[in-house]
């Protein structure tokens, strides 16, 4: 019996939060940028949703790494720890300068629903560096799922 | 790059086509049906994906959206390689998929969280690609798909569905199990010396370790609830010349290895 499963899921998961990435990034530079994007908007609307409930696992299981010693983060599968515990190392070295590095991981979901110019800007900020992180992350299940030359 | 991108996109959308009017050429055997439509439709939204990332180009949205149209033309390149996987099993069409293709098909139809999930039969080792509402594929080595000896192992695999479709229910469980698992390897008195952080390091990776340990334990319970003794005799037969590489954990790397020592 393979362990496979655990791969697809999680590559499943990375791509489906990248295409939320690009998507909601996408509609709100164009907004930013004064170009109306009307044809996206259902497919805004999903990808809030997406983000909101991959932040909300992030911060649940974050909090459980800062609580617990050894960053024992228990009830969460193997590939989305490692992935947690990239985000953490990333904050510790200060690698990015988002509010998604920088402030409580909250904050995001506040962004999220904001209409304020301001709050969107640095919504765009979090997203291209959270974009960086899960294409990093994802290398070795695209390996495993898709094989490579 | 403006004009490589444009031309792997327009690729992209070429393979696409070239992806859906051979499935749709392909005869199917009745098990797979749903399966097949569900590809055919999910091709057919790669295909209206790549055009939007194409439209996003011509409209010149590529100065304000960088970032995006790369990532998003890699992504649906992955999206497009994946497809080609899950559309193999429709366009092979083996008949001897026919009798494991029943087997699951029951099993998801008795359960209603399975019921409406497409699945599909692949030829590797023993597994499951299980991501609901995505459609499933099992995989079974073509050698054993010509008998009824292991066909219960997919209810193991089903198993995996299952925990899936139950995921946060689940986690909780298992998230319990690790406490508790954690706090019977709580010493009784610490150091505070070189060898007790090695021992706390190592309790860590016992306690990590039973995340994959509980949903393989699970998936062999509801295995041996649904296929009883059938079960455990096709699961005897899978282990039984499992040379003795599969039941030895070395202490450090026990995170990553295959499910095996747990059966003994």
């Amino acid at each position: 019996m393979t362990a496979d499963w655990l791969t697809f899921q999680s590559f499943q998961r990375s791509q489906g939060v990248l295409k939320a990435i690009n998507t909601l990034s996408a509609h709100l530079k164009l907004m930013l940028n004064g170009v109306a994007d009307e044809e996206r908007s259902q497919a805004v609307d999903r990808s809030a949703e997406t983000l909101q409930a991959f932040f909300d696992e992030l911060e649940a299981a974050a909090r459980q790494a800062d609580r617990r010693e050894s960053a024992l983060m228990l009830g969460v599968d193997p590939r989305f720890r490692e992935f947690v515990h990239d985000y953490l190392t990333a904050r510790r070295h200060h690698r990015f300068r988002s509010r998604l590095f920088t402030g409580p991981i909250g904050d995001i979901k506040t962004l999220l629903s904001s209409n304020a110019r301001s709050d969107q800007e640095a919504l765009v900020e979090c997203l291209a560096e959270l974009r960086i992180l899960v294409e990093e992350h994802m290398s070795d299940d695209v390996s495993q799922i898709l094989g490579a030359i | 790059m403006r004009t490589i991108l444009r031309e792997s996109n327009l690729d992209l959308l070429s393979e696409a086509e070239q992806l859906i009017a051979a499935l749709k050429a392909t005869p199917v055997v009745p098990e797979l049906a749903p399966y097949h439509d569900h590809m055919v439709r999910a091709c057919a939204n790669l295909h209206e994906q790549i055009c939007h990332n194409l439209w996003d180009m011509e409209l010149g949205r590529d100065d304000i959206l960088p970032e995006e149209i790369l990532s998003e033309t890699q992504r649906l390149a992955r999206d497009l390689r994946l497809h080609n996987r899950l559309a193999g099993p429709a366009l092979r069409g083996l008949k001897s998929d026919r009798l494991s293709l029943r087997v699951i098909g029951w099993l998801h139809a008795v359960h209603k969280e399975t019921t409406d999930v497409p699945v599909a039969m692949s030829t590797e080792e023993f597994g499951i690609w299980p991501q609901p509402p995505h459609p499933v594929v099992y995989f079974m080595p073509v050698s054993a798909q010509y008998s009824l000896l292991y066909q219960p192992l997919f209810f193991h695999e089903f198993g995996h569905l299952l925990y899936a479709s139950h995921r946060p229910e689940m986690d909780s469980l298992v998230q319990d199990l690790q406490t508790q698992i954690a706090e019977l390897l709580e010493p009784l008195a610490r150091r505070n010396d070189v060898h007790a952080q090695a021992e706390e390091r190592q309790r860590t990776i016992i306690v990590l370790t039973w995340y994959k340990w509980a949903q393989e334990l699970f998936c062999d319970a509801v295995g041996l609830m649904i296929g009883g003794p059938a079960f455990i005799h096709a699961f005897s037969h899978y282990l039984r010349m499992s040379p003795r590489a599969e039941y030895h954990c070395s202490r450090i790397p026990v995170v990553g290895t295959p499910i095996h020592c747990h059966f003994l």
